[in-house]
């Protein structure tokens, strides 16, 4: 067998190429791994004079990652409303009422992400001549491109797919919320309790109402037994809010109850306040069980009177 | 052997030469600015993407226990440093159509999104040591379910072998709506961090029923992520 004996300057040269092969096998962004991002912000407002337009921008950004990974995203314009429940819901785009969908345009439609880095996104919005004030709305959707291949046909399936939505408010001015507390009630059922606001706006403006409440025994001067607050969703031009939200994790033991409420409309006029009682009733007995025999007489609850409906405190608006 | 290391030395460069550009974008300068973005994620229970299927059903094989089939339900992580908002929207439905659940009668039916239960099967985890008004204590923060999505009681009783009357179904949200919502959830941590999220357990059931044979059908639910509107 024949030997090769390798200089100084190969043997170099060799390990240099070892080093060169090692990087090249080094991990790399995987395709189809896409990396935990977020957009930010999520919402913009943006005031554009009617003939005129403005560029806003978002970014989209990717969480680090400790092994490398890279996706393909995609853009898609869409029109959003709120039900009159608070609920979120999507349309096609420009097909909603007020939808600013038409007026915008933003690049990049489609974009790879890698782990660590971000993407801007630019929307340019042009509102044109002669649009009426109000607020128009629209969004964009930013979501991993679906996967190439289907699913296997052969399964009954439910697949998840999850999206990200950019909301954006184009404000035509000048624009005026004119909000107003229409009601205050208790949600029925038996688990925990839920108020319901009801409020109206009338204006062409947008507003995001503070809700602050408190709930005592409808007994003399009892303390409060819940008490807290919330940021309702937004209340949109010309829309009525019926939203329910949780005042506690437990379930109000039986009795009479009123339900204080008051609510900042953030738009620069007073607060307003409304007070409503409510009842808690017994819970429905449950099915009698199989009588047991006993000796013992059943214990008797004592007469309760009832007690006088408290007089039912005047809306203060 | 000259003209060798020579073409060895060329190779070399060339072998080294991409990597070394590659490894550019996996390091840099940073400054001291920079700001704390409005930040959700939403992922498996192993901070990977959510990808794996809502519901797989098996053969639905009708029987005369009157049990519904309620695969394995699909528990997932939610953080954020904002409120949020959670639609979910059912969409892409091979081997199936959007309808209303089946009913007694004599015309044939076939399985409609409306003959397939949608809800909350666990009460959302809030207890994470570093969620917003979760812990271990008293829990003060508030994930609002809406009604009819809440099954943590259970899915409703079947009665003659017929579709239950759901409080939810995939027709109920064939157009986007809140199925979940709530304030900031994360107080600090990333996305690795074990203690900083909601764990949310959402579940599929339908009756095995004389419907109409199908071999197989299919759908995809997209949950949507918005920041408070």
């Amino acid at each position: 067998m024949r030997r090769i004996t390798l200089g100084p300057s190969t043997r170099n040269l060799i390990m240099l190429l070892g080093l060169g092969v090692a990087i090249q096998v080094t991990p790399r962004p995987l395709a189809g791994q896409m990396p935990a991002f977020s957009i930010n912000p999520g919402r913009m407002e943006v005031e554009v004079k009617p003939g005129t337009g403005k560029t806003i921008s978002f970014e989209i950004n990717a969480a680090n990652a400790v092994t490398p990974e890279r996706g393909r995203l995609i853009l898609s314009p869409t029109d959003w409303a709120i039900l009159e429940d608070g609920s979120l819901t999507f349309a096609r785009a420009g097909t909603a009422e007020r939808s600013a969908a038409p007026w915008i345009l933003f690049s990049p439609s489609a974009t790879t992400l890698e782990a660590g880095r971000t993407q801007l996104v630019r929307i340019t919005v042009s509102v044109p001549e002669k649009t009426q004030p109000g607020v128009y709305r629209t969004g964009l959707f930013v979501e991993e491109r679906p996967p190439a291949t289907p699913p296997d046909p052969s399964l009954r399936v439910i697949n998840v797919r999850v999206r990200f939505v950019f909301v954006l408010y184009v404000i035509v001015p000048p624009v005026a919320s004119h909000a107003e507390l229409v009601n205050v009630e208790m949600g029925a059922g038996n688990g925990p309790p839920r108020l319901i606001c009801e409020m109206k706006n009338t204006g062409n403006g947008h507003t995001r109402p503070l809700i602050f409440w408190s709930i005592r025994p409808n007994i003399g001067a009892a303390a409060e037994i819940a008490k807290g607050g919330v940021e309702a969703t937004v209340l949109l031009p010309l829309a009525t809010l019926k939203e329910p939200y949780v005042v506690q994790h437990e379930a109000l033991a039986p009795g009479r109850y009123q339900v204080s409420v008051l609510v900042d409309f953030q738009d620069g006029r007073p607060q307003q306040s409304m007070a409503r009682d409510f009842e808690v009733p017994e819970p429905a007995p449950a099915p009698a069980p199989a009588p047991a025999v006993t000796s013992e007489p059943a214990p008797v609850s004592p007469a309760v009177a009832p007690e006088p409906a408290p007089a039912k405190i005047p809306d203060d608006h | 052997m000259k003209r060798i290391s020579i073409w060895m030395l060329v190779t070399a460069c060339f072998t080294i030469l991409p990597g070394v550009i590659l490894a550019q974008g996996l390091g840099g300068s940073g400054t001291y600015g920079g700001s704390i973005p409005a930040t959700f994620a939403i992922s498996n229970l192993t901070n990977g993407s959510l990808n794996t299927p809502l519901a797989t059903f098996g053969a639905l094989t009708v029987g005369k226990a009157q049990a519904l089939n309620a695969p394995t339900p699909l528990a997932f992580r939610l953080r954020s440093n904002a409120s949020y908002i959670l639609t979910a929207q059912i969409g892409a439905l091979v081997g199936m159509v959007d309808g209303t659940k089946s009913v007694p009668g004599n015309a044939d039916q076939a399985i409609q999104t409306g003959d397939i239960g949608i809800g909350f099967t666990t009460a959302v985890d809030q207890t994470g040591a570093s969620v917003s008004g979760g812990g271990s204590g008293t829990i003060t923060r508030v994930d609002v379910i809406p009604t009819g999505y809440d099954v943590t009681a259970g899915w409703p009783t079947v009665t003659n072998g017929d579709t239950p009357s759901f409080g939810a179904t995939l027709h109920s949200i064939a157009s986007a709506v809140t199925i979940l919502s709530g304030p900031r959830i994360s107080t600090c941590g990333d996305n690795s961090s074990t203690d900083n999220f909601l764990v949310v357990t959402m579940g599929l059931a339908t009756m095995p029923q004389y419907l109409t044979p199908a071999t197989t059908f299919s759908g995809t639910v997209t949950f949507t992520i918005a920041a408070g509107v």
